[in-house]
């Protein structure tokens, strides 16, 4: 099997920084993101997520460092949560998300609880 | 002493005293696209002074002009982007205990029964109401033809803790003009 590249996409003023970084396991996604077309910009992730979960059973730490996301963006969590959430019934727990938020940001706690809540994946809330 | 000379059809004056009477800060008409909305974050970012309020007006802001971008019968083709984006016109004003923003542009007339009942359901849901409801959309697939999350106009509702106020008008018989003001608590 062909190893992973890793994944990294420069953050924009509506786009998130992505470092999906295959041999540490260690996907992290910082920034704001509300791309008017959340597809364009979150498939190629979503497909590597794909392609990564299809061939590595090592645990994977995905980091959600995100100030503001619309809701388009929100589906595609869901999409990304899903993936996530198969690998970690075939591999026993070894995913865990940790959700990144400003302590002030009442908001964004309680949107991290909102996915939490639709996801048997173990959530970590991190407040900065 | 009235001075016309070359008088514009548009007034600068009535619109001034528009945007005066209403507090309104920001006013943009076009089209809708990213570097309007990375704008408009810019401004919102430096007021109000709570970080919160500013970010759910920020939010409001997105899904009101997202609705636009994909939803406006009227589009206007994007040289940078190589495709037709809706056009039409965001303000954000205040009150004495309000911030509101409020969107307009042109639908097609026949979608305005599906608008009408979609708000006037969501005005009747509480808080815990909204939360659920937006989670039962959010799961299911997105529409094939419709490129929205369909889950905006809850967005809106859970954002500002306010109903949402809307106002249709007949233009003609094939098209409306849509308007929704959406306020939040100062």
């Amino acid at each position: 099997m062909v190893p992973m590249d890793n994944l990294h996409i420069h953050h924009t003023d509506y786009t998130p920084e992505i470092v999906f970084d295959a041999d540490s396991g260690i996907l992290r996604i910082e920034g704001e993101s509300y791309h008017e077309q959340s597809m364009v910009f979150y498939q190629p992730i979503i497909s590597w997520l794909r392609e990564y979960l299809s061939q590595t059973d090592r645990t994977v730490e995905v980091h959600f460092n995100i100030s503001y996301f619309n809701t388009l963006t929100s589906r595609r969590f869901i999409e990304m949560l899903e993936l996530l959430e198969s690998y970690d019934e075939k591999h026993k727990g070894r995913a865990k998300i940790f959700w990144h938020y400003n302590s002030s940001d009442v908001d964004m706690l309680e949107s991290g609880k909102e996915f939490a809540n639709e996801t048997y994946l173990a959530f970590d809330f991190v407040p900065a | 002493m009235q001075i016309t000379q070359n008088a514009p059809r548009f007034s600068m004056h009535k619109f001034y005293s528009d945007v005066r009477d209403n507090s309104v800060s920001l006013a943009f008409q076009g089209i809708m696209s990213q570097e309007v909305l990375s704008l408009i974050a810019l401004a919102l970012r430096r007021r109000p002074d709570n970080e919160v309020l500013a970010k759910r007006l920020f939010g409001i802001v997105v899904e009101l002009a997202q609705n636009i971008y994909h939803y406006s019968h009227s589009k206007s083709y994007s040289e940078k982007d190589k495709r037709d984006i809706g056009v039409g016109v965001i303000t954000i004003g205040e009150t004495a205990n309000h911030y509101v923003v409020n969107s307009g542009n042109i639908i097609k007339a026949h979608e305005a029964d599906h608008i009408t009942k979609r708000c006037d359901f969501i005005n009747t849901l509480d808080k815990e109401g909204l939360k659920e409801f937006q989670k039962q959309v959010r799961k299911e697939p997105q529409r094939p033809d419709r490129p929205g999350a369909n889950i905006g106009l809850i967005e809106l509702a859970r954002r500002s803790s306010n109903t949402l106020g809307y106002n249709i008008n007949a233009i003609d018989a094939e098209t409306s003009f849509l308007t929704l003001s959406i306020k939040i608590d100062k």
